[in-house]
C-alpha cells in the first residue's frame, strides 16, 4: 500500500467508514511504516488531537451545528449579493443616447458659446424670482441713467417736458373738446329726462278702451309724478353737481381753443312728444 | 483602452475619446440616475446633463481620485437637483422599481434571464424597504463598486462610519431579501 493511499483511508476509518479488510491492510501498513504509523497515532491521540485530553460536552457539535446552519442561509444570501448587485450597477439608454450627448456638448466653437448663452439664460430666466429682479434691475438702470445729477442723461427729464410743455395747447384742446362733447350730451339727455318726469311732457293716450285706459293713465301719471319728484329733489341737483365742474372747466381749458363742435342733429333730435313752448 | 487613458485624451480636446468615453461609462451613468429617480426619461435626461457636465468640467479633473468617482459624484448631484425640482424626495423612499431593464445588460451574459429578471426584482424590492442612507451605501459601495474612502468623501461622513454602515446594510439588505425569497442563495 502506497503511503498516499494510507492517508485516504486512515480518515475514512476515523469517520467509521472504511470497512474491516481493509482496516487491517491499513494497520499492517502503518506497522511496516514509521511515517504513517506516527500519523496514524497523531490523528488517533486524543491529546495530540487539540483537545488537551479535556472531555468535550456532549452537545458541543450539535451546538456548533445549529449556529452554523442558522446562519447558513444568510451566509449564502451575502455570498449571492456579492454576485448580483455588480450586476445591477449598469443600464443601458436608448440607441440615441450617445448621439445626444454628442450633439450636445461636441458642437463647433462658435455654436458652443451660444449654446452656452442660452443654456445660461434659461438657467436664469427659470428661476421663480426672476421678474422681480428684471424690475429691480431695469428700475435700478433708469435711475442711474436719467435720475442721478451725475447721470449721463440728466438733463432728460427736462428736454421732455419742455417738448411736452411746447405741445401744451393740443392737449388742452383735445381736452376742452372731449369734456364738452360730454358734458352737452349728458345735459340735452338728462333735460329730456326730467321734462318727461316732471310732466312738461304730455304723454299719448293709451290706445285702449276707455274703462282700462282711464285708470292706468291715472296710475301712470302718479308714478310719473313720483319720478318727477324724486328727479327734482335728488337725481337733478347731483347731476348738476357732477356734471357742472366739468362744463366749467372745459369752457375754462377751451378759453384760447377753438369752440366746441355743435352737437349733431341726432344729438339734438327732439322727442316726438316734446311740446312746443 | 484605459479608462484614465481615455480621459487624459478628453483633456487634451479628442472628441473620439470622448466618444468612446460616454460609450464606456453610459450604462453605469445611466443606470445610478434610474437608481435615484425611478423613471427612464427622467433618467436620460439626468444621465444626458451628467456628461454635458463632465465634458465642462473635465479640465478641471485633476486625476487625484477615480474619475469613476467624480463622475458618479456629478451624476448624484444631477439627480439631487432634479429630485428637488421634483419636490419628490420626501416620498421617494416609498416609491418601486418595476422597469424590467434594470440591471439586465450584465446579469443577462450571465444567467438567464427569467432568473435574473426574478432577482433583480427581489432585489429592488428590498432595496425600497431600506433606509435611505443604507440603500445608498449599497449603491455607492456595493453596486457602484466606489471605494469606502470615496463613498466618506462624497457623503461627507468618517471613514469609520462607511465601513459600519456599509457591512449592516449589507446584512440589512440581506435579511429583507430572504425574508422575501428565503430560497435566495441556495
Amino acid at each position: 500500500m502506497e503511503c498516499t493511499r494510507f492517508e485516504e483511508l486512515l480518515f475514512e476509518r476515523l469517520e467509521g467508514s472504511l470497512d474491516e479488510a481493509r482496516s487491517e491492510e491499513l494497520t499492517a501498513h502503518a506497522t511496516a511504516c514509521d511515517r504513517c504509523g506516527d500519523l496514524e497515532n497523531l490523528l488517533t491521540s486524543p491529546a495530540q488531537a487539540g483537545t488537551g485530553g479535556a472531555v468535550v460536552p456532549d452537545d458541543l457539535a450539535e451546538s456548533v451545528l445549529a449556529l452554523t446552519s442558522a446562519r447558513e442561509p444568510l451566509q449564502r444570501a451575502l455570498r449571492q449579493l456579492d454576485l448580483d448587485l455588480p450586476a445591477m450597477a449598469s443600464m443601458v439608454p436608448d440607441d440615441d443616447f450617445v448621439a445626444d450627448v454628442m450633439a450636445a456638448t461636441t458642437v463647433a466653437d462658435k455654436q458652443r458659446f451660444w449654446y452656452r448663452a442660452r443654456e445660461f439664460w434659461h438657467g436664469l430666466a427659470q428661476r421663480p424670482r426672476f421678474a422681480l429682479e428684471g424690475a429691480y434691475l431695469g428700475a435700478v438702470t433708469v435711475v442711474l441713467l436719467v435720475g442721478m445729477p451725475w447721470s449721463p442723461f440728466a438733463d432728460m427729464r427736462e428736454q421732455v417736458l419742455t417738448e411736452l410743455r411746447g405741445q401744451d395747447s393740443i392737449v388742452r384742446t383735445t381736452l376742452a373738446e372731449g369734456t364738452s362733447r360730454i358734458g352737452r350730451i349728458s345735459t340735452v339727455t338728462w333735460s329730456r329726462a326730467s321734462e318727461i318726469m316732471s310732466g312738461e311732457v304730455e304723454l299719448p293716450e293709451l290706445a285702449l278702451h276707455p274703462t282700462i285706459a282711464r285708470p292706468l293713465a291715472a296710475w301712470r301719471d302718479r308714478v310719473a309724478g313720483w319720478f318727477a319728484a324724486v328727479w327734482t329733489s335728488v337725481f337733478k341737483p347731483t347731476f348738476d353737481w357732477i356734471v357742472g365742474p366739468w362744463t366749467t372747466n372745459a369752457g375754462d381749458l377751451s378759453s384760447d381753443a377753438p369752440a366746441p363742435p355743435e352737437l349733431s342733429d341726432e344729438d339734438n333730435n327732439e322727442h316726438p312728444t316734446r311740446r312746443s313752448a | 483602452m484605459e479608462l484614465d487613458t481615455l480621459v487624459a485624451q478628453c483633456k487634451a480636446g479628442d472628441e473620439i475619446a470622448w466618444e468612446a468615453l460616454v460609450r464606456r461609462i453610459q450604462g453605469r451613468v445611466f443606470g445610478l440616475c434610474f437608481h435615484y429617480l425611478r423613471d427612464r426619461e427622467e433618467a436620460r435626461e439626468v444621465a444626458q446633463e451628467t456628461f454635458i457636465r463632465i465634458y465642462r468640467g473635465m479640465k478641471s479633473f485633476d486625476g487625484s481620485g477615480s474619475f469613476l468617482a467624480w463622475s458618479v459624484r456629478i451624476a448624484r448631484n444631477c439627480c439631487f437637483d432634479r429630485l428637488r425640482k421634483q419636490k419628490t424626495l420626501a416620498t421617494h423612499g416609498a416609491a418601486t422599481i418595476d422597469d424590467p431593464d434594470y440591471g439586465r445588460e450584465l446579469v443577462e451574459k450571465r444567467e438567464g434571464f427569467v432568473d435574473t429578471q426574478v432577482r433583480n426584482q427581489l432585489l429592488r424590492k428590498a432595496l425600497d424597504g431600506m433606509s435611505a442612507i443604507n440603500r445608498e451605501m449599497i449603491l455607492l459601495k456595493d453596486i457602484q463598486g466606489l471605494k469606502q474612502r470615496e463613498i466618506a468623501d462624497l457623503l461627507s461622513i468618517p471613514l469609520g462610519t462607511v465601513k459600519a454602515r456599509s457591512n449592516r446594510a449589507r446584512t440589512e439588505l440581506a435579511e429583507r431579501v430572504l425574508d422575501l425569497d428565503p430560497s435566495y442563495g441556495a
